[in-house]
């Protein structure tokens, strides 16, 4: 009896070897393909009779994921011999993309959420030799291509984001479209007396971190880099004047000084942005038109309209911030390559592009197709001649800034640091990261 | 079946007789009971040593979390940590809510634990509903809490506005903030301290008790020499699984307050998280990681000893 | 009987305070996305649109039948390592046996992101993103501590007298451990299966990242494709989440009295 016994915890020990020494077999085979998890379809593009997996990765949700997840389908309608694993993985993805950076385990097909060149470039195989290159919109490519002719992704819409703004509120207390930013300070003031504080003329739901960043990525173009006379080379070559952060800490510290910024600022998230807006307890968001989606399934009555970021420097003009949105890169490293360019490249077709455009209410990456962003073409219509500058923190600060900057944001307005402070620390994370970056 | 049995023990006795040979002598020497734990260690070495040791490495680096590229750093991310202001608010949070919720899972579930130890009707009903958010997942129950606590349209400030007070923005002072964090933690896990202690109380003898009331000893007495001594071993079980969880706390914080506002309600584990994927600064959560997990090591194990030993005593 | 009605009064009180969050999940689970009215109102109607919908769209048949086989395997692998890995570090309390309980329990506090990043290279490497045996296998070496420190503990507990008896009917060690000691410890495995079940069952943070198909991802990992920087759909998040809750709910209660009574037939004892 004993034996046996002793005997069966052997057979356990035995086995958990075996599956030990399992892992250890499979990793020899990996290593030579470190790509994707399709190890087991050892299929090979010539050989078109087998079937391919690529794998595919995006930030997307909701909707806008379901009009890419039906374009695939079509695409794997039409092509029977490629499978295609889509997934979704939602507030995570960026997470999920370092880490999978880190293992050198990207999808075949991935997107990047404005961050094509930066942080995904060395990862990206070059797209140049596409097709669709020659139909992209010229107002798009310079996102998408370097100096050298590399062509990151495949951009599928335009983003062009300004401040979105309740027409009712507007029209309530008589306020005209600010061109600069004294008027629209003169705006919140008229809003913040006239409605006796029942209307914030923002709002920022600051729990969730990056609303607050916005008010930095949006404000730091007009103040720092649209004007004429600009600081743009400055914060290029790291040799900026960090003391004159201490200007822009200072406007934002004023915002919530004077009242302007909704009371729970500090716990509100994004959603209760949205929600303010489609209840008109809100005038302005410093959001792109997808806020005014989200708040229209809150309030479908909603009258919205968007507006480009107002200018700070005497004489300079609005502008909007932009770049690339909803895109396809293809892993360089993607062991399906060439499925993974068809993939692409069928969503590169005018048709798709713009289906997917307009489940953004955006304009589409690709030349002359026109898009029906409903209520919002008289917008793009009439803003149509209005700067597009690229996101501030994408080009000038070094990546990792971010989050400084809206923790930093929103520590000032708690109390937690004066003006001075938010400035010194932006100084000592622009030079660490910009060291970290220049290796 | 009772055939089978009892053959094998015919079996064990013939074995018992036979002299063992050299490989069953080294299998039964005492020493070879160790073998037992060896599959449970290999599996520690490799998906929780092996990683370890990389994860140290790591914080010698500046690494930004996802290139290929990194510099040696020395000791660099560790100094870091002495010039961080952030440290110290970090730090003392983590306590709070690693002290906070022991103190209060345990003295909590103790008392429910106490009075659901009764025959009455329906306690059994109670005990699940007690231990239902222990089900839940941390981050769902966060952000229920935070339709309680948000400021417009929260539950709790609906209620005021009924009764005509002005509503309050609960979690936009950092102090507050971390206390309702750490009820919410006590509320969700106090549940299984209340169900380890219900097993305690009722693995008491009820003579125990007789023999105590006999003496004429009051509640409060009886309680204190006879239960409390003999619950010594579910205490140390409590406490050391809500120590641990306590100081690693996460998804509350997360769907609270995202540890804000600013850095006001961040814990160690909220804030490494942050440095790794915000602000790409791997090779610092990484030494934050290993200063973390030496700190937590060393409260829970000097606790779990403090404890072992009173059990010991008893 | 006046004692007793303040008793129950408690005990109302008791209920009422615990059963609230869960009336805020379940109204929300009822509404819809424009219903902005105060939490506390009832949702207007008895409307399972959202459950239907979440349903479908997540894939949480298949995303249930995921966290089953998951947390089995994880369960079955952590009470066989676990038990067995315990009962020398009960028995045998040598320095060196010492040293290794005090490693079992270090395990215990390791921040799960120190170690993620190299953990998912090692995964990539092995061949196992997308695999349950991996994620299993991660999930037991997780659990696995504090199983062996509630099992260390509960066998400490079993007088040695046991052990002893087991000798003289001429038992080895082996076998006084499965025969004698390992039908004693059901009580504790019980609260293992309740402790560990429930922490596999809403793993995130590994799931997410080691589960990237949609058809092996489990209940957590679908769900979180609901919520994201831009949008999010808290009232379907709310009714899968009850979804999900309800198979691990019915094993609760199934194994419920068994886990305090048997627990308290010898359990926990110093």
């Amino acid at each position: 009896m004993k034996f046996m016994k002793w005997q069966s915890l052997l057979v356990v020990m035995i086995v958990l070897a075996g599956i030990l020494s399992a892992c250890g077999s499979s990793n020899q085979g990996n290593e030579k393909k470190p790509a994707e998890n399709n190890g087991n379809k050892q299929a090979t593009e010539q050989d078109s009779g087998k079937k391919v997996t690529i794998s595919v990765a995006t930030n997307v949700v909701g909707e806008q994921a379901k009009v890419l997840q039906a374009i695939a389908d079509n695409f794997m309608k039409e092509n029977p011999t490629i499978k295609v694993d889509f997934s979704a993985p939602g507030k995570d993805y960026e997470n999920m993309m370092k880490i999978k950076m880190a293992s050198n385990d990207l999808p075949d097909v991935f997107s990047t959420h404005g961050w094509a060149k930066l942080r995904y470039g060395q990862y990206l195989a070059d797209l140049k030799d596409e097709a669709w290159v020659a139909t992209l919109d010229e107002a798009i490519k310079p996102a998408v291509t370097d100096d050298a002719g590399k062509v990151y992704v495949l951009p599928m819409d335009q983003d062009k984001s300004g401040i979105v703004y309740n027409k009712d509120v507007l029209e309530k207390y008589n306020i005209a479209i600010p061109q600069t930013y004294a008027q629209l300070m003169e705006a919140a003031e008229t809003i913040t007396k006239e409605s006796g504080g029942a209307v914030a003329p923002f709002h920022m739901g600051g729990s969730d971190n990056w609303p607050v960043g916005q008010y930095f990525d949006y404000f730091a173009n007009p103040l720092y880099i649209s004007a004429a006379q600009n600081q743009s080379a400055q914060l290029l070559d790291g040799s900026f004047d960090w003391s004159n952060w201490d200007q822009f800490a200072e406007m934002f510290a004023d915002l919530h000084k004077k009242g302007y910024l909704n009371k729970d600022v500090l716990t509100a998230k994004y959603n209760d942005d949205a929600k303010a807006l489609a209840e008109g307890k809100t005038a302005f968001l410093f959001y792109g038109a997808y806020a005014i989606e989200e708040a229209k399934k809150i309030n479908p009555e909603l009258h919205a309209g968007f507006m480009p970021i107002p200018s700070i420097v005497e004489g300079d003009t609005p502008t909007f911030v932009g770049g690339e949105k909803t895109t396809w890169g293809v892993s360089k490293d993607s062991k399906n390559i060439e499925a993974a360019k068809k993939f692409v490249a069928y969503f590169a077709k005018p048709e798709n592009a713009q289906l997917v455009a307009v489940s953004n209410a955006l304009p589409s990456g690709i030349k002359g197709t026109a898009v029906d962003a409903g209520d919002l073409s008289t917008y793009y219509e009439q803003y149509k001649d209005i700067r597009v500058l690229p996101y501030f923190d994408r080009v000038f600060l070094p990546n990792g800034m971010w989050d400084v900057m809206c923790k930093n944001g929103q520590d000032l307005i708690s109390g937690g640091i004066t003006v001075k402070q938010f400035s010194e620390n932006m100084e000592k994370e622009y030079n660490r990261l910009r060291a970290a970056a220049v290796k | 079946m009772n055939t089978v049995e009892t053959k094998k023990s015919v079996n064990a006795n013939r074995m018992a007789l036979r002299q063992p040979n050299a490989l069953q002598k080294v299998f039964l020497s005492p020493k070879a009971l160790n073998l037992m734990y060896v599959p449970a260690l290999l599996l520690f070495a490799l998906f929780i040593f092996y990683p370890m040791v990389k994860g140290i490495r790591i914080s010698f680096t500046d690494w930004d979390g996802y290139s290929p590229s990194f510099n040696w750093v020395g000791w660099d991310k560790y100094t870091q940590m002495l010039t961080d202001k952030k440290i110290f608010i970090t730090l003392k949070n983590t306590l709070i809510y690693g002290f906070g919720s022991t103190i209060f899972q345990n003295l909590l579930g103790l008392i429910y634990a106490l009075f659901l130890d009764q025959k009455l009707r329906g306690v059994g009903l109670v005990r699940t509903i007690v231990y239902l958010p222990v089900i839940i997942s941390p981050l769902i129950m966060g952000y229920i809490w935070y339709f309680f606590f948000q400021y417009d349209g929260g539950a709790i400030n609906d209620i005021r506005i009924l009764f005509h007070m002005a509503p309050s923005d609960w979690l936009s002072s950092g102090p507050v903030a971390v206390n309702i964090i750490t009820f919410v933690n006590t509320y969700q896990f106090m549940g299984i301290a209340m169900i380890i202690y219900l097993a305690g109380l009722q693995s008491i003898p009820k003579d125990y008790y007789e023999a105590a009331s006999i003496d004429g000893a009051r509640w409060f007495d009886r309680f204190k020499s006879v239960t409390l001594p003999l619950l010594m071993p579910s205490i140390t079980i409590n406490v050391v699984v809500n120590i641990i969880g306590g100081l690693k706390l996460f998804d509350v914080i997360v769907a609270l307050t995202n540890g804000g506002p600013g850095y006001a309600s961040q814990s160690l584990s909220t804030m490494m998280y942050n440095l790794y994927f915000a602000r790409q600064d791997a090779g610092y959560a990484a030494a934050l990681g290993n200063v973390m997990f030496i700190l937590i090591g060393i409260v829970s194990l000097t606790l779990l000893r403090m404890l072992r030993k009173r059990e010991v005593s008893m | 009987m006046g004692k007793n009605l303040l008793k129950y009064i408690i005990i109302g009180l008791i209920v009422v305070v615990h059963i609230i969050p869960f009336y805020i999940l379940i109204n929300l689970s009822f509404k819809g996305a424009g219903d902005v009215g105060s939490k506390w109102i009832p949702a207007q109607s008895l409307d399972f649109g959202n459950f239907m919908d979440v349903w479908r769209e997540a894939g949480l048949g298949k995303a249930i039948l995921n966290n089953v086989i998951i947390t089995g395997i994880v369960l079955l692998l952590v009470i066989v390592i676990g038990s067995i890995a315990a009962y020398p570090l009960a028995r045998r309390r040598t320095r060196w046996n010492n040293f290794i309980y005090t490693v079992c329990i270090s395990c215990l506090i390791i921040p799960p992101l120190t170690i993620l990043v190299p953990l998912y290279k090692l995964v990539v490497d092995l061949g196992g993103i997308n695999t349950y045996w991996a994620i299993s296998l991660a999930q037991v070496t997780f659990a696995l501590p504090m199983t062996i420190f509630l099992y260390t503990g509960f066998i400490s507990g079993i007088p040695k007298e046991l052990d002893e008896a087991g000798v003289i009917d001429g038992c080895n060690q082996y076998s006084i451990f499965f025969r004698l000691i390992f039908p004693l410890v059901k009580p504790i495995t019980a609260t293992i299966i309740i402790l560990i079940g429930v922490q596999v069952w809403n793993d995130y943070q590994f799931s997410l990242f080691f589960l990237q198909q949609k058809s092996i991802q489990t209940v957590p990992v679908v769900l979180s494709m609901f919520i994201s920087q831009f949008q999010s759909n808290i009232n379907w998040v709310a009714a899968g989440c009850l979804i999900g809750m309800l198979p691990i709910t019915v094993v609760y209660l199934f194994l419920q009295k068994f886990f305090i009574k048997g627990m308290a037939d010898g359990a926990i004892k110093g």
